[in-house]
């Protein structure tokens, strides 16, 4: 049966056709595949960074050839040279006992492989022996293990002659070989060195052959070679206590970033070309012997970024400003990673990441930005109304207002809280009232935003005369002299915290002398006779405050007071104080108190309520709503949660957490909306159609672009950093104490008079600013620690006595709690790693031997100490600038071995001191006394101070 | 232009949308000359127009563009051109039978073809070029890998796969176990039971559209319109929140639009007899039960008598039964749509205490 052929539906010709072209594709796109998987923007920052530092490395090769003609590698050449001639004329004596050496180099490897052959043997035969005579004694035929033991030693005696035969050709080899050594005299000495000069040119010339181009490099770096060992390839380091959280695990930071910095560890390109630049701060930061070494720390855990990124783009590089963002732009084709959730932070901000690991420090070095947003932290009350873990156990940072009445009049109040700028320009309370959301005129039935914002100020301080306790004040006793109040805060120390310079505005807050309040203008704030009890007494009106007593007396107190009433602010005088308007009250009243029951029983309610209840009612809402009770005590609101959102972890908040509302302006960035948010907190509002009590209700701190920018990298320094433990700064017991005790002197603004820490004199102890003469400096207390017994400090800081009558400021009493006394009492010690609790080398002060007290004596009246210093009863003759302690204290006040110190070289210990050095390198000017003997005389000096205490002894003094 | 995409953005919404494509679909099968090659090119270049003018439009764009888009616009074209393609030879095919000509397929095959080359060497070149278009892909759309997973912060929108984004937009509409689990169960039921319910032996090794029009309809009237337009309107008009966007429209993540739906004992019991809610669920929810159980029983009846009478001699009682359910089944979701749209109905039958909803 014939089968009919099947027509064919394609013509195989053109079948070969499509498949010729689809093949010929097909090559291309696989080469595609190959360029497109080989052609990587971190090989370019290589081969330009190889390209520039062949360069480089072929001008030193040049120099270390220089460096090989020069004269002292001539001379060596020449040694040579001669060395060589020489050789040569004994050359036949030299090639006999080279070849003798030869044959014995052959003998000995002979013997040496008989001797090394018999050991074997021995060794094997040995251990068949062990086993086999213990075999036969368990057998109990000891004859026979007799036998099998000398066989034994005959196969060790082999041995021995093996190594006997051997050690006699090695004896003959070293003759030779030092015959052969006499014979070639310096030769090889010679070249060893000049070997030794080409060294550094060598190992120069191995690294040029592994980054210049060329064929062999080209070839290791040749697509689909360059798995082997290619010479352009991505650097790394794996850091697995450093992690990332990927919400269902955490996984170990991998930073290339060194890919194309290249040289961030090598010191010399401090002025490269970015990527090609040295880090700035090798000392602290990369280098192996830093606190932050690049193989544990990476660059990422600190600055952010997408840390396997090896591009521009994707490394999530974060621009400074505008400007840099474009040039990026056009440069590298920047754009922002939408998917990576923890960008660069920027140059303003890298401060961040050191909070992450050192939050447990009041101070973190070396982080000035940071510190000073901190401390914005603090002074600017965030923490009132944001839970931050770390500053819980901060006071709440505005006035006890339980007893408000007492000090104030409610109209100074209203226009306070309606603007509280009006009063002082560097006023620390933020404005709540006339901001950017509450701006516009009625709408419908709802008041205009003015006077809702009256009635609320007006429902506020109705509130708070309501609940305030009155506190009687009797009348002033007496008048007060103003000039000379003026005087005394001009003198006394007040100026450490405050100013009375209307003028003064405090561009930074952070600084000391903005610590306390402006003083000018008090007049239209208080009382004289409130002045006066605050004065005498400041724990008396409130409990907390950080206002130390001076330990002033009534006509001090008098005249100060006197003073200080007597400056208003003549232009807040003049102001209206806001009054609710009776609708703009009631619809308040209507809307908070519909938010809680149906419309009909608020309007049951309203008929029932007075005035005067309305007030009450809507004050309590009100502070309720803008959170007021988060600085200020108030009656009512003991136990209120803050109002804010927690911010412990805000630096980790997703962008889209973020309500940018119609703000297109703003870049979606978590830095920018913070920043935004900061300048003007309730911008977000804008366009946005709200009921009243729905609006932004953060208020404006009035924070210029400086603090703004600090506290945008503080922020992003609240993350939830994942590490180990370990990778934090973890404090040891005494660097604790060291915090504990920091922590008081923030609180208390003890850096407004004295100097902790000699590098920053330029920022602490501010009073000095106020002072001419640098004699009446308050004390530098940077070596406090050694300086003073740990128990008079104690006692000092309960209840301060007089060192320096002639200072005019004085140490104030702070009222200290016992425990906050002992803090800062061990904090010096630990400072300086002097001994605490106790002086021990008190406790070894020995009667000295009689010439040694009366040499002390002599020095003692000889150097005049008497003419600054004053002991007992004696009078100094200096005038006041130039006076000193008191030296009868000594015995109860000073560390004995610091005297010895301070006369050693007082200028060491606290520079610019007025004592003078009488023993400069360690000589003394009196020649005589203890032979001249300067440790000798020092000692001396230091038991005549000593024994000058007299009948001053350790006394505790304390106000309770 | 203004006008224009206002009204496009309108048409886009589903509502419109879907009453559109099904009106084209039987506009199209009754119009020869749409499957003519000139018809086909006229459709193509109308498509390209489309897109070469929206590609202006930046939030067009924007989507389109996205790499995890891309296929989706692929999709578009080549299930347009296969359609076109089968529907093409069908109609060659019935004008040659009505001129007493043997099909294409029969004139040219003989019902036969080789192994080599008509089939495995196409198959080889296919195999290349394909390889080939995978690879240029790969290298110029980059892999669209997002931040990693965070459960307390779910994308917006949240989309299935592509392939699936039909059965997400059913969850519009159905609760998800009959979105999820009873309706792909059906449709992959559905197609196993085609071959026993598909009595028509015309049309085997040819195309044609004449001797299986009801067929052909009801296939593309599922596969095209219940799940390719629902995968595109997935992709590209489906917003943050699952909101409607038209294709020029904004992704605008804090869009709103109000959902007041209403279950029908809610219709039955407080808008029509104006008492409230009876306490008992089954009473309650009687109406909306007995109306499915009358959809289900009675249409088929209905249908045997009137449309379908030729369907229920030439399957049998059992066969036709099947083949109602499935096809009751499969139009059960627009009927839910429109339900939906025009009533703002939530659903028949509500019974939350069991999780059953209907």
């Amino acid at each position: 049966m014939a089968v009919d052929k099947p027509d064919r539906n394609y013509d195989v010709r053109n079948l070969n056709k499509v498949f010729a072209i689809g093949s010929i594709v097909l090559t291309i796109t696989v080469l595609l595949m190959v360029i497109d998987d080989y052609v990587r923007p971190w090989k370019d920052f290589q081969r330009r960074f190889q390209r520039d530092e062949a360069r480089k490395v072929e001008r030193e090769i040049r120099e270390a050839e220089r460096a090989m003609a020069s004269a002292d590698a001539k001379r060596l050449q020449e040694e040579l040279r001669k060395e060589e001639a020489e050789l040569k004329k004994g050359r036949d004596e030299y090639e006999r006992v080279r070849k003798e050496l030869d044959k014995i180099n052959a003998e000995h490897y002979g013997r040496d492989l008989e001797f090394r052959f018999s050991k074997a043997t021995y060794d094997s035969v040995k251990y068949k022996t062990e086993i086999e005579i213990e075999e036969l004694r368990q057998k109990n035929r000891p004859d026979e293990a007799n036998a099998k033991r000398a066989e034994l030693d005959a196969v060790k005696k082999k041995m021995d002659d093996a190594k006997v035969a051997l050690d006699a050709v090695t004896a003959r080899q070293d003759q030779a070989k030092a015959e052969l050594d006499r014979l070639a005299g310096h030769v090889e000495e010679t070249r060893s060195k000049i070997e030794k000069m080409a060294a550094a040119r060598d190992r120069l010339q191995k690294r040029l052959e592994t980054i210049k181009p060329g064929f062999v490099t080209g070839l290791l770096n040749a697509p689909m070679l360059d798995f082997m060992a290619p010479t352009l390839k991505i650097e790394q380091v794996v850091l697995p206590k450093l992690r990332h959280d990927i919400n269902f695990m955490e996984i170990p930071r991998v930073d290339r970033c060194m890919t194309c910095h290249t040289v961030i560890d090598k010191p010399g390109y401090e002025k490269g070309p970015q990527p090609f630049r040295t880090h700035p701060n090798l000392k602290l930061y990369v280098e192996a012997q830093s606190k932050h070494p690049l193989e544990s720390f990476g660059c990422t855990a600190c600055h952010g970024g997408r840390d396997r990124g090896t591009s521009f783009v994707n490394a999530a590089h974060t621009a400074e400003n505008e400007k840099q963002k474009k040039e990026w732009e056009e440069k590298y084709g920047w754009q922002p990673m939408h998917f990576w959730e923890t960008p660069m932070r920027s140059r303003s901000h890298f401060y961040a990441g050191c909070y992450q690991c050192h939050s447990r420090q009041v101070e973190i070095p070396q982080a000035g930005p940071l510190n000073r947003g901190l401390r914005t932290v603090e002074v600017s009350g965030c923490y009132g109304c944001h839970l931050i873990k770390g500053f819980e156990k901060l006071r709440k940072l505005g006035p006890d207002l339980g007893h408000i009445a007492s000090k104030t009049d409610p109209k100074w109040a209203l226009k306070w809280i309606r603007d509280p700028r009006s009063f002082r320009s560097s006023a620390r309370m933020p404005s709540f009232f006339g901001q950017t959301n509450q701006a516009d005129g009625p709408k419908g039935d709802r008041p205009a935003a003015k006077d809702l914002n009256d009635a609320e100020i007006d429902a506020i301080v109705t509130y708070l005369w309501d609940k305030s306790v009155p506190i009687k004040y009797d009348p002033v006793p007496g008048n007060g002299d103003p000039a000379a109040g003026k005087e005394l805060v001009h003198t006394i120390g007040c100026f450490a915290c405050h100013t009375d310079d209307p003028g003064e505005t405090f561009v930074d807050r952070t600084q000391p002398r903005a610590f306390g309040p402006n003083l000018a203008g008090l007049g239209s704030k208080t009382s004289q006779a409130w002045i006066f009890r605050w004065l005498k007494d400041p724990k008396h009106y409130w409990k907390a405050t950080y206002m130390p007593n001076l330990r002033l007396t009534d006509q001090e107190a008098l005249d100060i007071s006197a003073y200080l009433v007597s400056s208003r602010n003549a232009e807040f005088d003049k102001t209206e104080a806001p009054a609710a308007k009776k609708q703009a009250l009631d619809w308040l009243t209507t809307e908070y108190l519909s938010a809680r029951m149906s419309l009909a029983a608020t309007a049951e309610k309203m008929k029932t309520m007075t005035e005067r209840d309305r007030k009450l009612f809507l004050g309590e809402r009100m502070i309720n709503r803008y959170g007021c009770f988060g600085c200020h005590e108030i009656k009512g609101f003991e136990n209120v949660q803050p109002i804010g959102t927690e911010l412990t972890e805000e630096g980790s908040k997703p962008v889209a957490r973020l309500d940018f509302g119609l703000e297109h302006d703003v870049e979606e960035t978590l830095p920018a909306w913070v920043y935004a948010k900061l300048k003007n907190p309730r911008r977000f509002d804008r366009g946005k159609i709200k009921a009243w009590d729905e609006k932004l209700k953060m208020p404006d701190f009035h924070f210029n672009d400086q603090e703004a920018t600090d506290l945008v990298a503080v922020i992003q320094g609240f993350s939830k950093a994942r590490m180990d433990a370990e990778m934090r700064r973890n404090l040891s017991p005494q660097e604790v104490g060291i915090e504990e005790g920091r922590r008081i002197v923030r609180n208390r603004n003890c850096i407004g008079c004295h100097v902790f820490n000699l590098d920053r004199q330029n920022e602490e102890a501010a009073i000095r600013a106020t002072m001419k003469d640098p004699g009446f400096y308050p004390p530098l207390l940077h070596g406090e620690g050694e300086k003073v017994i740990p128990s008079w400090l104690f006692s000092f800081l309960k209840g301060p006595t007089t060192i320096r009558p002639w200072l005019t400021a004085r140490m104030p009493t702070f009222g200290f709690e016992d425990q906050e006394t002992v803090n800062l009492t061990r904090m010096f010690a630990y400072i300086n790693k002097a001994e605490y609790p106790f002086e021990t080398d008190y406790f070894k002060i020995e009667p000295p031997a009689p010439e040694l007290a009366a040499a002390g004596a002599k020095l003692f009246t000889e150097f005049k100490c008497l003419q600054c210093h004053i002991a007992g009863t004696g009078k100094p003759t200096r005038e006041a600038a130039d006076l000193a302690p008191n030296l009868s204290m000594a015995r109860a006040r000073l560390r004995p071995n610091w005297i010895e110190k301070w006369l050693r070289d007082p200028q060491a210990v606290a520079p610019g001191t007025r004592m003078p050095g009488y023993f400069p390198d360690m000589q003394s000017p009196d020649k005589e006394a203890l032979g001249g003997d300067a440790a000798l005389q020092m000692k001396a000096l230091k038991y005549h101070v000593l024994s000058l205490a007299g009948k001053e002894t350790l006394v505790v003094t304390g106000n309770d | 232009m203004e006008f224009v995409q206002t009204a496009i953005n309108t048409l886009a919404d589903p509502k419109f949308l879907l009453p559109i494509a099904l009106l084209m679909l039987i506009i199209s099968l009754r119009t020869p000359a749409f499957w003519s090659t000139k018809g086909g090119l006229v459709a193509l270049s109308l498509i390209l127009a489309f897109f070469a003018v929206s590609m202006l439009n930046p939030n067009f764009r924007k989507i389109v563009t996205k790499p995890d888009n891309v296929p989706i616009v692929m999709l578009i074209f080549l299930v347009g051109f296969f359609v076109w393609l089968a529907m093409h030879q069908g109609f060659e095919n019935d004008r040659r039978t009505e001129q007493g000509l043997p099909s294409k397929e029969k004139e040219v095959t003989n019902d036969k073809v080789w192994v080599w080359p008509d089939l495995v060497y196409t198959e080889f070149i296919s195999t290349v070029i394909f390889g080939a278009v995978m690879v240029i892909w790969s290298v110029f759309l980059k892999a669209p890998l997002e931040e990693p997973a965070n459960p307390s912060l779910a994308p917006n929108p949240s989309k299935a796969p592509w392939y699936f984004l039909g059965l997400q937009e059913m969850l519009v509409y159905y609760d998800p176990w009959i979105a999820g689990v009873l309706l792909p169960g059906l449709i992959i039921v559905g197609l196993m039971a085609t071959p026993f319910l598909d009595v028509n032996p015309k049309g085997n090794g040819y195309f044609t559209f004449k001797d299986r029009k009801y067929e052909i309809t009801v296939f593309l009237f599922g596969f095209v319109i219940l799940w390719v337009l629902l995968i595109i309107l997935g992709t590209f008009l489906r917003g943050p929140n699952w909101n409607f966007f038209g294709p020029y429209e904004y992704w605008d993540p804090h869009y709103l639009i109000p959902l007041n739906n209403v279950n029908l004992s809610e219709f039955f019991y407080v808008k029509w007899l104006g008492t409230g809610l009876p306490s008992n669920w089954f009473l309650r929810e009687l109406p909306g039960i007995i109306l499915v159980i009358l959809y289900l029983t009675v249409t088929p009846l209905v249908f045997a008598r009137m449309w379908f009478k030729k369907f229920f001699l030439s399957m049998g009682a059992i066969r036709y039964q099947i083949m109602m359910f499935l096809l009751l089944c499969m139009f059960s979701l627009p009927i839910k749509m429109v339900l939906r749209w025009t009533f703002n109905l939530k659903y028949i039958v509500a019974i939350p205490e069991y999780f059953f909803n209907i």
